[in-house]
C-alpha cells in the first residue's frame, strides 16, 4: 500500500515537472523569440537598390505582421507613400561596413525624387558630434552638380572643395537618404533606378 | 524519458503559440506604439511637434530619427467626437501630409504637389462621415481633399521641409499657423 502511494506521489511530482517544463519553454522562448525578432527584423520585402536599404510597406495596410509589431513596440512614425521613403546604408560599395574613421565619397545621379536629404548617424541611430559651424548633413538644392549633371558628395574629416560633409566618428555609421515625393516605389522596373553609388577613398590610420 | 521528449514537443508548439500571440497582439496593446504616446502627450486640436508626441529618440526606436531639415506637426483625432479638419497655408517649398490610424496604418498621404492651390485643407472622416459629406457636399468642405479613416482614433502628421536657417521664419509660421478643429455635422 505504501508502496503504491509513494510510486504515485513520484508520478505526479514527474507529471508536474513536465508541466512547468513545458510552460517555461513555451513562455520562455516565444516571449525571447518574439522579442528578439522585433528587436532585430525590420520586416520582410525590404527595397533594396545598390547600397540603400528601404521598407516603402512601412506603415501600409498591406505591411506584414512583424513589421507592425516592430513599430508597435518602437513607436515609429513611417512615411507614407505619397510622402517619401527613407533608406539606410550601412556598407559601401564594396561590401566594407561604413566606419566613421573613413572617408567616402557619394556619386551618382540624382535619385527620381523632388527633394532628397542625406543624413549620418552612428550605426545605432545616435548623433554624431562634430565641431560647430561644419556641414554635416545636405539636401538636394544644397549640393553642386558636376558639368555631366551627376552629384559628387565627399564625406571626410577634412574640408575638400566641392560639396563637403564633416564625418568623423569612433564606429560604424549609417547614412539615411530620404526620399521625398518619389516614384522609386511605384517603379514598375526597379532594375532601371539607380541610387548614389557609396565608394571609400581612404581610412585614417 | 518519453515523458520528456513528450513535453519539449508540447513547450516548443506552445513557443510558437506565444510567439505568435505576441507579434499579433502588440500593435494592439503595446503601450508604446506612436498613437498610445501622442494620445498620452497631446491635447486634442493642439498642434505639436513629433519631438514633443512621441520619444523619437532613434536609440530607442531603433530606427531613423526624425528628418533635422523637417518642421512637424502633430494633430490627433477622435471621429466619434467629430470629422477632423486641418489647414495650413505659407510658403513652405514641400510638405507632406500623413493620417496614421491608432494600429499605426497610414490610411492616407499627400504632398503639396497633389492638392490645388498647395494649400493644405484636410478633412479626416469615418464611413457615415464620408457619407454625409458626399450626399450634403458642405460648402465649408469644397476645397478640403477628404481622408476616409476605419478607425475612430488616430493622428495626422505634417512635415514641412526647411531648406536652411534663412527659411525659419516662413516654415514657423506654415506650422504654428496648422490648425486642427473638430467639424460637426
Amino acid at each position: 500500500m505504501r508502496a503504491v502511494r509513494a510510486h504515485d506521489a513520484r508520478a505526479m511530482i514527474r507529471t508536474a515537472l513536465a508541466i512547468t517544463y513545458a510552460l517555461t519553454l513555451a513562455l520562455g522562448l516565444g516571449g525571447a523569440s518574439a522579442w528578439l525578432v522585433t528587436d532585430r527584423f525590420a520586416g520582410f520585402s525590404p527595397l533594396t537598390i545598390g547600397q540603400w536599404t528601404g521598407y516603402p510597406k512601412a506603415g501600409a495596410g498591406t505591411a506584414d505582421p512583424y513589421a507592425r509589431a516592430r513599430a508597435a513596440r518602437t513607436g515609429q512614425v513611417p512615411l507614407g507613400a505619397a510622402e517619401g521613403l527613407a533608406l539606410t546604408a550601412t556598407h559601401d560599395a564594396d561590401g566594407a561596413p561604413l566606419i566613421g574613421t573613413c572617408a567616402y565619397v557619394i556619386e551618382g545621379r540624382d535619385p527620381p525624387s523632388r527633394l532628397w536629404t542625406l543624413t549620418m548617424a552612428g550605426i545605432n541611430g545616435e548623433a554624431l558630434s562634430s565641431p560647430p559651424g561644419v556641414p554635416t548633413m545636405a539636401h538636394s538644392r544644397s549640393v553642386l552638380r558636376e558639368a555631366d549633371g551627376r552629384l559628387r558628395l565627399a564625406l571626410s574629416d577634412r574640408a575638400r572643395p566641392g560639396n563637403w560633409l564633416y564625418l568623423r566618428h569612433d564606429g560604424p555609421i549609417r547614412l539615411v537618404l530620404t526620399l521625398y515625393d518619389t516614384t522609386v516605389t511605384a517603379s514598375v522596373a526597379l532594375a532601371e533606378v539607380t541610387l548614389p553609388r557609396i565608394g571609400k577613398t581612404g581610412c585614417r590610420a | 524519458m518519453i515523458r520528456l521528449v513528450h513535453a519539449t514537443i508540447v513547450g516548443l508548439v506552445g513557443a510558437a503559440l506565444v510567439h505568435l500571440s505576441v507579434i499579433f497582439l502588440l500593435p494592439l496593446l503595446s503601450a508604446s506604439t506612436a498613437w498610445n504616446q501622442i494620445a498620452a502627450r497631446t491635447a486634442e486640436n493642439a498642434p505639436a511637434s513629433l519631438q514633443e508626441s512621441i520619444d523619437t529618440d532613434p536609440a530607442r526606436t531603433g530606427g531613423n530619427g526624425p528628418d533635422p531639415f523637417f518642421e512637424t506637426a502633430v494633430c490627433r483625432y477622435d471621429l466619434r467626437e467629430g470629422a477632423l479638419r486641418v489647414r495650413a497655408s505659407g510658403d513652405a517649398p514641400l510638405w507632406t501630409v500623413g493620417v496614421h490610424d491608432s494600429l499605426g496604418t497610414v490610411v492616407f498621404s499627400a504632398n503639396d504637389r497633389i492638392v490645388a492651390g498647395r494649400r493644405l485643407d484636410l478633412a479626416v472622416v469615418d464611413a457615415n462621415q464620408l457619407r454625409f459629406v458626399r450626399q450634403n457636399a458642405p460648402a465649408e468642405l469644397t476645397d478640403a481633399f477628404i481622408a476616409p479613416a476605419g478607425r475612430p482614433t488616430g493622428f495626422v502628421l505634417v512635415r514641412a521641409f526647411r531648406p536652411d536657417a534663412s527659411w525659419s521664419a516662413a516654415i514657423d509660421r506654415f506650422i504654428d499657423g496648422l490648425a486642427c478643429e473638430t467639424l460637426q455635422f
